[in-house]
């Protein structure tokens, strides 16, 4: 692997699985005894109610049933991780299925998806994923299951990005397969199969890669999105109780809780709470923003090796085949010529 | 200019049909006949336990094309639409026509902002030496990695603990009872969209630089700061106006986490609210968002024609 090294790919890399894997552990390790929701301090006396304020044993304080809220995000951090990967793999692979299919049927079927899919421009894409999977989730959700609701929030998640997604691959496939040398394959005797795997897939797969950990950061950011609009992603479950009101009639409360602590969860969840303990809010906002720096990083160092091994390569060529003039310098001196 | 405009005229038809086809796609995999008829009887209380109800995944091409002729002739006559919100059925109108413009002057001077203060903010770039200028571009593409919500959520936080710390309050911080807050939120919305302009211009103005004629016209002695305003700055614009479905994008990206974190009600929360009952009205809120963009887009694709016949 040529990005291992690249630093920047190497941290963002081991942000993630640190995360990952601490996530994972944690869970092997937790110990199942509910929490007390009361903060005692030296001699009994009670100093705090749950949500505790930060202090040296809560480092972010701690949610309303009095569980540390870092263990808590990181108990979440496997969910949303885990989603976010599932969804990136479903797509790629649907993508990779799709852009097929789009090479062999008539050039005006990929021109007309790709002006299509222009309206994912007019709206947010999670207005998008939003008006989709809200019937299931919100708006009817007495109706549904929950196993159909996670399908759902899946499938349409992997679906909503794959006919821009396949457009592009196929686009990236058919300039490659103008390439000389994969046009002289079959002369040689290879069949479409053996030309794919051997010549085409190569040269494609650091292009892959790259989509595919683009296409991470973007699931995670819609990810973010669709929990500020109260779309609980990893299940939920619905708390009704009853409390005294202020005049002494009782007041029945409905509040829903995230079953998984997905990060996005914890946001719906503690959304209520945003302007009395903000933390509650912040805290998994972070996490998006630690995850998504991450996946940044990773982007980054992955095009600065493959512009450096692509320079590395043009040296190359400059250096053995000098009398011989690159194909590619014809448009920009058109393009010079005319400005 | 007779292909420009039907190319234009293209973008549109296809716009309107795509937006038709997707804010329809619901129907096709929901049973919303008889969703919607369980919602009413809940809503008006005739049915008050709902745990029996179970309903599955359905594939329903009738129901869809039928949703689709039902919001062509809801948009065809706006002016009647009627949208079913809890209970009862509501006119779209003086709803719509109170969301829609705040938003709208949201977005269009967050638009007009980022563009200004991009283009600002380009031309001071310019003018710095090289070595503070590879510092100011890394600053740029490390905050525009930050997601929306949190550069959102920060500007109000930074607002809230300065008024804490001093005593000031600078701007309203969220819309409280007819006491609107403006600049804030224009000032919220167009920080990540000003980064992109940016960040944009600053590439394509340093590719710019490395051209013939600019090295010719330093060489006759003319100052830079005027090169950059005169020759660059135009000639950099067409390939700005390019971008501008992206800077679209993100404007209205912002747009949305705006609404929810400033608590203004505008056409995203309208949509998120009542758009997932009535296909149609989503179908009227996206081709209301799509409208200005497509005017503002065929104006300066023409104009840009116009001036640039090649």
């Amino acid at each position: 692997m040529k990005y291992l090294k690249q630093p920047s790919f190497i941290v963002g890399l081991t942000i993630l699985v640190l995360l990952l894997s601490g996530s994972f552990a944690y869970s092997l390790m937790k110990d199942e005894s509910a929490p007390s929701n009361i903060l005692y301090g030296d001699k009994g006396k009670i100093i705090d109610h749950a949500p505790f304020e930060r202090s040296a044993k809560y480092p972010l304080g701690s949610d309303q049933f009095g569980n540390n809220y870092v263990f808590v995000l990181l108990e979440g951090a496997k969910y949303t991780l885990g989603f976010v990967v599932l969804i990136t793999i479903c797509r790629m692979i649907l993508s990779m299925l799709v852009s097929f299919i789009l090479l062999v049927v008539p050039s005006f079927i990929k021109k007309l998806i790709n002006r299509i899919s222009d309206i994912f421009y007019f709206a947010p894409l999670s207005i998008f994923a939003y008006l989709l999977i809200a019937p299931a989730l919100i708006a009817f959700s007495w109706s549904y299951s929950d196993l159909t609701q996670f399908m759902i929030t899946t499938c349409v998640l992997v679906v909503l990005t794959v006919p821009v997604l396949s457009v592009q691959i196929a686009n990236e496939i058919s300039i490659l397969s103008k390439e000389e040398f994969i046009q002289h394959a079959p002369l040689l005797g290879g069949g479409k199969i053996h030309v794919f795997m051997k010549h085409i897939l190569p040269c494609l797969s650091p292009k892959l890669l790259l989509l595919t950990v683009q296409q991470a950061g973007q699931t995670l950011a819609i990810l973010a999105h669709l929990a500020f609009l109260k779309i609980f992603v990893g299940g939920f479950s619905k708390i009704t109780y009853t409390l005294p009101g202020v005049s002494g009639t009782p007041v029945t409360y409905e509040r829903t809780f995230s079953d998984s602590h997905e990060w996005g969860g914890l946001i719906v969840q503690n959304w209520d709470f945003y302007y009395g303990a903000p933390r509650l809010v912040i805290a998994p906002v972070c996490c998006f923003v630690l995850c998504s720096i991450a996946i940044n990083l990773m982007v980054s160092g992955m095009t600065k090796s493959d512009n450096f091994s692509f320079k590395k390569q043009k040296e190359k060529k400059t250096f053995t085949e000098e009398t011989i003039p690159a194909a590619s310098f014809l448009p920009v001196k058109k393009e010079r010529l005319n400005a | 200019m007779i292909r420009t405009a039907g190319k234009l005229l293209s973008f549109l038809l296809l716009s309107l049909v795509g937006i038709l086809l997707f804010t329809s796609l619901p129907v096709l995999i929901y049973d919303y006949a008889v969703l919607m008829n369980n919602t009413r009887l809940i809503d008006t209380g005739q049915l008050d336990n709902n745990s029996f109800l179970t309903n599955s995944i359905e594939f329903e091409p009738v129901a869809y094309w039928e949703q689709i002729k039902f919001s062509v002739q809801q948009i065809m006559d706006f002016t009647q639409t009627t949208y079913y919100s809890n209970g009862n059925d509501y006119p779209l109108l003086p709803a719509f026509l109170e969301v829609y413009p705040q938003s709208l002057s949201f977005f269009m001077g967050g638009l007009l902002a980022s563009l200004l203060v991009g283009i600002c903010f380009t031309v001071i770039y310019m003018i710095f030496p090289f070595q503070i200028r590879s510092i100011i571009k890394k600053v740029i593409l490390a905050i525009e990695t930050l997601p929306d919500v949190f550069i959102i959520i920060l500007v109000q936080l930074t607002v809230i603990w300065f008024y804490k710390k001093t005593g000031l309050l600078m701007f309203n911080i969220v819309n409280v009872y007819k006491t609107e807050a403006y600049f804030l939120p224009i000032l919220t919305i167009s920080i990540l969209p000003t980064l992109y302009v940016t960040k944009y211009l600053i590439l394509s103005m340093e590719d710019e630089a490395n051209k013939n004629y600019i090295e010719f016209a330093k060489g006759k002695g003319l100052k830079s700061i005027y090169l950059i305003i005169v020759y660059m700055l135009k000639n950099t614009a067409p390939s700005l106006f390019g971008q501008s479905k992206t800077i679209f994008w993100i404007l209205l990206s912002n747009l949305l986490i705006l609404e929810i974190i400033f608590n203004i009600y505008g056409i995203m929360r309208f949509i998120a609210n009542y758009g997932v009952e009535n296909p149609h009205l989503a179908a009227i809120c996206l081709i209301a968002i799509f409208l200005p963009f497509f005017i503002l887009f065929a104006t300066g694709s023409l104009l840009i024609r116009k001036l640039d016949p090649r």
